[in-house]
Formats: C-alpha cells, structure tokens, sequence
C-alpha cells in the first residue's frame, strides 16, 4: 500500500517537474499552465527547482567572467516580507478611512471632558439633576415626607463663600498677569459664578450693572 | 507570445496579492537583470544590490502594470534607470552609455565584464558552471544533445524533434531528465 503510495508520489512530482522544464522552455500548452502556476505560487519546493532550472540554463550559457545570481530572489522575497510586515504593522489606526474617526473620537472625549470639567456647566448640570430629583422627590415628599436636609449651621455652608470669596480675589488680583483672552475668560466664570450662586441662593440682585468689557481697567 | 501570457498571468496573480508569484518572476529574470545591471557596474555585490532594488521598484509599481508591454521589457527598464540612478547617485558615469532602454535584447551584444571586485562572488559563480559543465559531460548523448540544442543553440522543441528525427515528446522527456541529472549534482551547492 505505501509502495504504491510512493511511486504515486514520485511520478506526480515527476509530472510536474517535467511541466516545469517544459514551462521553462516556453513549451508548456496554456491549458496546463494554470494549474502549474498555482503549484509554484504555493509550494517551496517547486520554486526551489523552478529556480535551479533557470540557473542550469544561465550557467550554461555563461562566460568565463560572467557572474551567476543566486541569493537575489531569497532577498528580494525576504525584503517583500519585511515591506508586508511593516504594511500590516501600520494596523487600522493609520488606514486613511478610519484617521477622520479617530478624530472625531478624540473630538467627542475632549468635549465630553470639557462638559463634566466646566464649573458653571457642572452646577447646572447638578442642579438640573438635583431639580429633577427634587420635584421627584416632592411628589413623594407629600406622602413620605423629606428624606434629607442640610443643617442651616453647617461648617460647609458657612465656609463655602468664604472660599469662593477668597479664590474670586486671587484670580482679580492675579489676572492682570495674564494674557487677555484669559483673563476674560477668568472674570466671566468669576461674574457668572457668582450669578449663579445668587440665583441658586434665591438672592439676585436684579439692579446689577452688566459687565462692559470696555469698562474695564 | 506564451511567455508572455505565462508573465502576465503571473503579473495578474501578484496585483491580486500573491507575492509567491513575484518570486517566481524574480527567479525566472534575476540573472537577465544581474546581466544587464553589470553592463553599468561592474562590482557584482553593488550590482546585486541594485538588481534588488530594481525588483523592489518593480514590486511596488506592479499595480500599475497594464501588460502594454511584455514584463520584461518593463522590468528591463526599471533595471537601467536603477542602474544609471545608482550611478548618478554615486556620481560615477555607466560602463555602456549608449544602451538602448527600450532594447532588452541588447545586452547580449554588449562586451563581457572583464574583471570582477568580489572573489566570492565569483568564486560561487565558477563552482556553479563547473558542476553544471561536469554533469552535461556525463550525461547520455540523446540528453547532453537535447539540452545543449535547447540551452544553448535556442531551438524550440519542434525544431529539435526534427534534428534529432523523434518525436517531441521526447525531446519534452529528453530535456527534462537532463536537467533532473544536472540538478541532483547542484543541489549540494547551493544548500
């Protein structure tokens, strides 16, 4: 059974060393190409042969001086693996179809950053959480009444606008330091800070002059 | 024109990704393109190194590759600008100023390189044509003369079934176990 198996072997690898020469030769009929193509693309072994063949020509052919390649398609074929690798190295994140997502990603996490980190924005952001919460809270507070209430003495209470009263000041007498855009932006949070602290406390003073940027110092 | 269809199934196969089919190119026309690049330099290292650039090029230019020309006029000219490319690189005039690049069959008119920088180059090159010349003379007449009528002379297989008055299968036969004897002595070389 392996006997016949071997000699099956060895005349289908003569078979196709004999299209090889033949292809070689530029004799091979276009119908056997094909398949003998294929061969060569996915086996080794019969570009190894195909290789010496083309060398028995060359070498037949060549002068005394003349010089016979015979690394050349190893390097050329080891540099193509290296070219591939990088290629494939490059990965999704450099295809040219998905850089614009990666930018919108980075686009949307700033901005989301920026959302949560905003002062002004956080507290709307809590007291519009907190109101919802709240009037959920008063709907049910009617039957089961109010579950927490901040102590009118509270250590925090009382320390808090001292604090924002402090920090207001640094950032007065520090801005003048800074470059105008900045400082701007410093006064504004400042000033809506405060409104917002007033209306929160439900003490607006609504004769308050509006900040002119050309009144300033 | 088979050749060339061979090429350009070939050339086709590595557009649609297949780099195996681009060694078989590169095994089929390196020492055409060594050939032709040492008309230019004469170091075979240097050369070497610019044959495999010259593939490299070739490789990366492929898609573009229409099949207007046959492939090996277009690698052909790929090989000499390369080659006169390194040269200016190198601020050194080429060997052969006057080779045509639209002519791949001119460089077998061109005079043979007369020395040679690297011994082991060369050292390799001998080994390989003694052994290939020792195993031709030891071969049966009916293979020695089928594969130097082939090899050397360039006669199609019809041609050499006349010569030798048998039929072309075993000319095809012939040719084939000769290159079978001469490769079982090279193998050891090159491994």
């Amino acid at each position: 059974m392996n006997e016949k198996r071997i000699e099956k072997d060895m005349a289908t690898k003569e078979m196709a060393g004999d299209r090889l020469s033949a292809l070689i030769d530029d004799e091979l009929a276009s119908r056997e190409q094909s398949m003998l193509l294929a061969r060569l693309c996915r086996d080794p072994a019969s570009r190894g042969k195909f290789g010496r063949y083309a060398l028995i020509g060359n070498a037949m052919r060549a002068g005394k001086d003349d010089f016979l390649a015979t690394g050349l398609a190893g390097n050329v074929s080891a540099e193509l693996d290296g070219v591939a690798a990088h290629q494939g190295g490059a990965g999704i994140g450099n295809h040219r179809l998905f850089r614009p997502l990666l930018g919108l990603a980075v686009a949307a996490g700033v901005a989301a950053l920026a959302i949560i980190n905003l002062p002004g924005a956080g507290m709307l952001l809590n007291g519009g959480l907190n109101g919802g919460r709240d009037s959920g809270s008063a709907d049910i507070a009617g039957t089961a009444g109010p579950s927490y209430t901040v102590p009118p003495d509270s250590a925090s209470m009382t320390r808090a606008p001292r604090v924002r009263a402090r920090l207001a000041s640094y950032l007065m007498d520090h801005s003048e330091f800074s470059p105008s855009p900045v400082r701007r932006n410093v006064l504004y949070e400042i000033i809506g800070r405060e409104d917002a602290t007033a209306v929160l406390n439900g003490h607006a003073d609504s004769t308050a002059e509006p900040t002119d940027e050309s009144s300033g110092p | 024109m088979s050749e060339r269809q061979v090429d350009q199934k070939l050339v086709v196969k590595v557009q649609q990704g297949d780099k195996t089919a681009f060694d078989v190119l590169v095994l089929k026309y390196q020492h055409k393109v060594i050939k032709v690049i040492m008309r230019y330099i004469r170091d075979p290292s240097e050369a070497l190194d610019v044959a495999q650039e010259a593939f490299l090029k070739a490789y990366r230019a492929i898609p573009r590759f229409r099949g207007d020309s046959a492939f090996y006029t277009w690698l052909y000219r790929i090989a000499i600008n390369t080659a006169k490319n390194h040269l200016v690189a190198a601020r050194r005039r080429p060997l052969d100023y006057d080779l045509d690049p639209q002519d791949p069959d001119q460089y077998d008119m061109q005079g043979r390189l007369s020395d040679g920088d690297t011994p082991e180059h060369l050292v390799l090159s001998e080994e390989i044509r003694d052994t290939v010349n020792r195993a031709i003379q030891h071969l049966p007449e009916d293979l020695r003369t089928a594969i130097i009528l082939r090899e050397m002379e360039g006669m199609s297989y019809e041609e050499i079934a006349q010569t030798m008055e048998c039929p072309v299968g075993t000319v095809r036969s012939r040719i084939f176990r000769a290159r079978e004897a001469i490769d079982k002595k090279l193998r050891p070389l090159l491994d």
